[in-house]
Parts: structure tokens; sequence; C-alpha cells
């Protein structure tokens, strides 16, 4: 735990923090901006899921600024988040001191790895708690509306709210291990980051295509819209589980090759 | 020329930046395996033009490419090629050395801009020739049928397609200056990359809604599809003519704010 918290020291030192989680919060703030100007109402099912329903009700904004979030932004910070911990400090020339401390590698990887879903979950934090906020004040909270067409209370809305979160930073975690895995090989933070969306872009193309259909299963960027179904009553469990089970695949799979990887890495800066 | 001539070489030498085209080219393969095995499906309303028909000529597949280039990876790879310039000099160390040569700092920042750039018309044209060679050789070279329902002979459409990769360039152009310009403010490369990503992004997001269409004449994403309107008939050039205005001006001013960040930076690495 002690390496986690350092490794958290540094980056609430590094400036890249700070832009990061301002522009995350700045997306459910402009919504509600948006959407409050705005003379027309989007129409029901127009735009991002949930967006229509957010002139109505408050507290859709946190879900529909999630959701918006989940499909591009969210994944860029997370393979930024993934890639810089290892590489950054090769970059820096730090590496080598922090690798003289009596610290296994992979505790070393592993902590790198945590703090960047420390990141990641703070950044959802802000974009939760600010956009309820700012949609509470501006629209007012109700009773929500499922996709079912049933009604369900605040608090039960809430809840699912938090489960859809964690569904989505299941989804990043991807990112953050596949950055890492890339930061395993390269000592440029850059090509880390810019390799993982790369991935991520052409899978998300390769699933655009029906002739493609027959790895949809194994990919986890086909999962992108999975966590609608808890916004159906009752909940449609059956797609979510796959795609934990997909998520937890592939992260295993990652962090295990990074580990492979890093254990037996001539350390040179 | 010979500040230039050396960028290119450096380039030439990293990983990325071979990454980065493998990268985009394997956009058109996709494209093109996908239209060949794919059965034919009645066309969605919400595709973007040409997509659909891609099987039935070569030419086509050059235009869907280009929608996928235009949107996610053409902005990506151009802020890659920006931020590496000034900043991954600075992490690798090699910034300080490079200006005790008798270079200008003006003449370094134009020929760094100038790789990267020449970097993003490499990577299209790349993708240009693989997506024409293989899309001819599946699907045949035929007439194309423009928007206006007029038919272009094979090679008169070439032409335009040509002038539509450029324009393509050309809205890069502005995301890669905009990480050029980080990267001469911030010492790391990924910040650069990320946050000149994240800016098209959060561009093209308010793009989409209507109280935000006030600022939309002014920003480079509100053109990126612009290409379009060279395949109709007559060419519509206003919309283009508007791009190009935007474009030169989006990318001036930012080149004049690096510049006078660049000459006056403390180089410490």
């Amino acid at each position: 735990m002690g390496t986690l918290r350092r490794e958290f020291t540094k980056i609430l030192f590094q400036r890249r923090t700070y832009v990061g989680w301002a522009g995350l919060l700045a997306v459910p703030l402009l919504i509600v901006l948006a959407l409050d100007l705005s003379s027309s109402k989007p129409a029901p099912g127009e735009g991002p899921p949930f967006f229509s329903a957010i002139a109505n009700n408050g507290v859709f904004v946190p879900l529909a600024a999630i959701g918006a979030l989940s499909f591009f932004l969210f994944p860029l910070v997370a393979s930024m988040a993934g890639a810089f911990p290892l590489a950054g400090e090769a970059e820096q020339g730090t590496m080598k001191t922090w690798m003289s401390r009596p610290l296994g590698r992979g505790t070393i990887l592993f902590s790198k790895w945590g703090v960047a879903i420390l990141y990641i979950v703070v950044g959802m934090l802000l974009v939760g708690l600010g956009g309820l906020l700012a949609g509470w004040l501006v629209f007012g909270a109700h009773p929500l509306l499922t996709l079912s067409g049933t009604t369900i209370s605040i608090s039960a809305g809430l809840g699912r709210i938090v489960i859809v979160n964690l569904v989505i930073l299941a989804a990043l975690l991807c990112m953050v291990s596949l950055a890492l895995f890339v930061s395993t090989l390269t000592n440029s933070s850059l090509t880390a980051a810019i390799s993982a969306m790369v991935v991520f872009v052409v899978l998300t193309i390769l699933n655009g295509f029906s002739y493609f259909d027959f790895m949809k299963p194994y990919t986890f960027t086909s999962y992108d819209m999975a966590f609608i179904n808890l916004f159906r009553d009752p909940i449609y469990w059956h797609p979510i589980r796959n795609a934990l089970l997909v998520y937890g695949a592939t992260v295993a799979g990652l962090l295990l090759v990074s580990w492979l990887i890093f254990r037996r890495k001539d350390i040179l800066t | 020329m010979t500040s230039l001539r050396l960028e290119i070489v450096k380039i030439l030498r990293q990983r990325r930046t071979y990454l980065g085209w493998i990268g985009l080219v394997l956009v058109p393969v996709i494209v093109i395996v996908a239209g060949a095995l794919q059965k034919p499906h009645r066309p969605d309303p919400g595709d973007p033009p040409f997509v659909t028909h891609v099987s039935q000529n070569g030419l086509l597949v050059m235009l869907a490419v280009l929608y996928a280039l235009a949107s996610f990876l053409l902005p990506i790879i151009a802020a890659m090629g920006g931020a590496s310039s000034v900043a991954s000099e600075a992490e690798a160390g090699t910034l300080k050395t490079w200006l005790t040569r008798p270079v200008s700092r003006t003449g370094v920042l134009l020929a760094k801009w100038a790789t990267a750039v020449l970097y993003a018309l490499v990577g299209a044209a790349l993708v240009a020739v693989v997506s024409l060679v293989a899309g001819v050789a599946a699907f045949g070279l035929h007439p194309l049928v423009t928007l206006s329902g007029t038919t272009l002979g094979p090679w008169h459409a070439l032409e335009l397609i040509a002038v539509a990769y450029l324009l393509v360039v050309a809205g890069a152009v502005c995301s890669l200056t905009i990480a050029l310009l980080l990267s001469t403010v911030t010492n790391s490369s990924l910040t650069a990359a990320t946050i000149a990503i994240a800016v098209f992004t959060v561009l093209t997001v308010l793009n989409a809604f209507s109280v935000f269409d006030f600022m939309k004449p002014y920003t480079y994403s509100a053109y990126r599809l612009t290409f379009v309107n060279l395949f109709r008939s007559p060419i519509y050039w206003q919309p283009i003519r508007r791009a190009l205005v935007d474009y030169g001006v989006t990318v001036g001013a930012l080149l004049t704010v690096a510049w006078l960040v660049f000459g006056r930076k403390d180089v410490l690495t």
C-alpha cells in the first residue's frame, strides 16, 4: 500500500492530472448548459443514450454524461493514465532509482496499474457528482423512467447509476491494462498511449462490420452499450455478465503478459 | 532544408512512426475484407454515404476509408506527430544539443512542424494507395455515381478523391498544430497529444448541439466531412472554401503562438 500511496503522490504533482480531471468534469457541466440554453429539447432517442430524458429529470445527467464519455473520451484518458506511470518514469530517468529500493518488480507494476485505476475512479466521481449536482440544480430530481416504461425511485436510480459506473470502469480497466502492457514494451509514454488508442479505434471499426461479427463476443470494445441494460426493468443481466467476463479475461491476460515482460526487462534509465 | 532532412531521418528511426502508419493502413484492409465477404444488406439511412455500396466499386473503398480517417484515426496520428516533435526531444534530453548547433529556433520549430505534416501526408497517401490498389483488385474500377446522381469517369473521380484526401489532411494539420503548440508549452509529449485529441473530440461533440451552432463556422472540427461536397454535381465549393479559410486561420494562429512560446522557452534538457 505504501507503494500505491507514493505513486498517487507522484501523479498529484503533475499538471496533466488536473487537466484530465478538469476536462472530464467539464463534460457534464457542458451538457447541462447546452440543454438548459437550447430552446428545442432533443426528441426521444436522439443523441447518446438517455440524453433526451435529461431535460425532465436532472438525475439522468450523470448517467448520460458517463455514457457519452465512455465511447471515446474516457478510453483516451484511461490510455493516458495507463501509459504514463511506467513509461513516464523511464522518460524522466527515475525508473532506475525507484527500482534500487527493496521492492519487487511485481509490486511496482501493480501499484502503477492501481494508481491508473485510482486516477480514473476520481475522474468518474467528478463526472458523477458534478453532473448530479448540476442536473439537480437546473432540472430537478424526480423518480426515473426506465427503458421498459416502469418508474424507479431516485435512490434506486442512483444505485443503478453507480453500477453503470462500475461496469464502465471495468471496460476502462481493459484500456489501462492495454496501455500498461505497451508501456512495458516501449520507453515512450506517447507510443504506449497512442498504440492503445489505435487498437481501440481499429477494434471499434471492426465491430462495425457484420462480417466480423464472429469476433464480437471476444473483443472488449463490442460491449460499449452493455450498461444500458441496467436501465431495463427487471435488469437484463445477461449481456452485462458477458461483458464482465470478457473484461476480466482481457485485463488478466494483458496484466499477465505485462508482468512477464516487466519482470525481465532491462531498466536502463 | 538540412534541418528538415535531419528531422525526417529522426522520425524514420522511431518505432512509433511505423506503428502509426500500420494502424492507418489497417483501416482499408478491414473495409475491403468486410466489403468483399459481407452479405449485402439493405442500406440503413443512418449510414454515411458511400460506405454501404463499397463492394460495387473499388473507388468507393477510398471514400469509405476516408470517413473513418477524417473522424478518428488521422487526428490521433497527426496529434502524435505534432506532440512528439518538440516534447519528445525534451524527454529524451536531446533538445539542448540540437539547439547548440547554428540553427535558429524558428527554423527548428518550422522543420518540426513540416516533418509532422509530412508524416500525416505520407500516412494518408499510404492509405489512399492501399485502398486504391486493393479496392480495385477486389471490386474493379467503375465510374463513380455522385451524390447528385450524375456519373463521373474513373479518372476524374480519382482526381476528386485525391483532393478529398488532401482536404482531410489539411483538417488533421489543425490537430497537429495544436499538439505542436502544446508540446512547446509542456515537456511531456503524452500530455500534448492527449489534449490535442481531447480538444478535437470535445469540439466535435459541441458541434452536434444546436446551442453551440454559433461557434460552428469557427471550429475546424465542424468541417471534417466537408470533402463530401466535392462529390456533388456541380461541386459545391462554398463550404470547402470556408473550411480552407478556417484551417488556414487556425493553423496560422496556433503556429504563431507556438513560435512565440518556443522562441523564448527555457530549454533545460
